[in-house]
């Protein structure tokens, strides 16, 4: 049964976010290069930091529809007569996401560093601070669409409550991209593992407890 | 009568005056019925 | 709801007074404040008369931080034993906070321009403050786009706390981000030299004074809910009562 539930999630994740937030991805960067004249010189010092804000927008703005997709009215009520937690169910759907809506967008950045202007070294950097820090990304987004469920117009207030608390990943993923080709992994990537670490941490609960609340009032 | 701080008058006397408004104004939102 | 009936008396025999002495003391803290910040201080070492702006811009910093801290309390209590007047509490002292957490950053601002010659500065002070702005807009936001407001403030109240226990990393992050990327000169502070007691009176004034207005404004906020809530279950009591008298005279 659980197994079922788990497959049921994934199959529902597949069904089209994943795609969306590729696209998004893609096209920011995209026109991100066109805005900046397609220039080399000129891209390659702020690529990191563009690519990393496109990963932040694609995966907020595929949270959403994730949520309301998979979360249809009574669900919650069927999800606590069945006996599962909602943290268990936080932790499921969070892991599936990871692996249908985040690997994509980490698989595409290592190109589209290389196509900013990186050099291999500093664009493998970009990619695996993306990759470390995807974690607290997908955790905050997932925190705010489980919080706007119930909102008609959930989008902007995602982004206003999810943005605030993405800074310090924001700050330690970009140190990491910048640093790498000169210090590797090093103390940036411990901190962005331990930032990520901590975003999972908070986010499973407060997510279960929304859940739970969206049952209990809503 | 108003003191002349010079250079710092317009910085000094904007903090003022905004917080001075933002006071007045949620005195009057706290005292709605 | 009944909950709500049998506390919020107690709490309005005791905040009706209560907010009319916070009332009165934030006036008697607040004018002799301005007095003294406009007047009756010396300048400073340095800065000259611009260190005015501080008797306005550390008080709005220290609200604004303060109601947040209220807002995360309230909204941990209401998490645990669900009490319906920390919700209310913790509404109430989202608006302000906002207002102040703005006037800070528009105060800080003006000191900028003379102290480092440009209107806004990135550094970890001002971000930070910037992003606390933005977290009161969040929370904001999600009383006002619900309708059900019962399930806005559990929610709201749990993306408080989420909020609460970021705002120290991120406040190091951005101060890191600031000493690290920017190598910042250390900007002159309250400790530094020639900060005579003349000027710790219009501080301290303004600085109690502000407070005193905050909890002024929350509380009188909480008591008009519960005047309003009030209101509307008696208006609700009175329809079913009209129903069955006439009822009883046909």
């Amino acid at each position: 049964m659980t197994i079922f539930g788990r497959e049921m999630i994934l199959t529902r994740r597949l069904a089209g976010s994943w795609l969306f937030g590729l696209m998004f991805f893609a096209l920011f960067a995209t026109v991100c290069a066109i805005a900046l004249g397609g220039q080399r010189a000129a891209m390659a010092p702020i690529a990191a930091p563009l690519l990393w804000l496109a990963m932040i927008l694609s995966v907020l703005l595929a949270a959403g529809p994730a949520w309301q997709a998979s979360m249809p009215n009574g669900f919650a009520e069927q999800l606590y007569l069945s006996g599962k937690s909602f943290a268990v169910f936080a932790a499921t759907k969070a892991i599936t996401m990871w692996l249908s809506i985040i690997l994509p967008l980490i698989a595409l950045s290592y190109p589209l560093a290389a196509m900013f202007g990186l050099e291999s070294e500093a664009a493998l950097g970009t990619t695996l601070s993306l990759f470390i820090g995807s974690p607290a990304i997908l955790a905050y987004a997932m925190v705010a669409g489980a919080a706007t469920l119930r909102l008609a117009q959930g989008g902007v207030v995602i982004i206003l409550i999810s943005l605030p608390l993405l800074v310090p990943t924001l700050i330690f993923g970009l140190s990491l991209a910048q640093s790498f080709e000169a210090t590797g992994f090093g103390k940036d990537g411990l901190a962005l593992l331990g930032i990520s670490s901590l975003s999972v941490a908070a986010a499973i609960p407060a997510i279960a407890a929304i859940l739970q609340v969206i049952m209990e009032d809503g | 009568m108003i003191p002349d701080f010079g250079k710092y008058g317009f910085v000094v006397w904007t903090a003022y005056g905004l917080a001075i408004l933002v006071l007045l104004g949620l005195w009057l939102y706290g005292r709605r019925k | 709801m009944i909950n709500w009936l049998s506390n919020p008396k107690r709490f309005e025999r005791f905040a009706v007074p209560a907010s009319k002495f916070c009332g009165w003391l934030a006036l008697l803290l607040i004018l002799p404040g301005l007095y003294f910040g406009l007047f009756a201080s010396p300048e400073a070492e340095g800065f000259g008369h611009g260190v005015r702006i501080l008797y306005v811009h550390a008080p709005s910093a220290w609200v604004a931080m303060a109601a947040y801290s209220a807002i995360a309390v309230m909204s941990f209590i209401s998490f645990i034993w669900r009490h319906p007047l920390a919700d209310r509490v913790a509404y109430n002292c989202a608006m302000p906070g906002a207002i102040f957490t703005a006037l800070a950053l528009a105060t800080g601002s003006l000191w900028g321009s003379q102290s480092w010659m440009t209107w806004w500065v990135w550094d970890g002070r001002n971000t930070s403050f910037l992003v606390l702005l933005f977290i009161y807009l969040g929370y904001i936001a999600i009383w006002a786009a619900m309708d059900n407001k019962r399930l806005a403030a559990r929610i709201a109240g749990i993306i408080a706390m989420v909020g609460a226990i970021n705002l120290p990393i991120i406040k190091f992050s951005v101060d890191w981000w600031d000493d690290v990327l920017h190598q910042k000169a250390t900007i002159m502070t309250i400790d530094g030299p020639g900060f005579a007691p003349s000027m710790m009176l219009p501080l301290m004034l303004m600085l109690f004074g502000f407070s005193f207005f905050l909890i002024w404004v929350v509380m009188r906020g909480v008591l008009r809910d519960i005047r309003k809530q009030r209101d509307a279950t008696a208006r609700n009591a009175i329809t079913p009562a009209q129903a069955t008298l006439t009822k009883m005279k046909s």
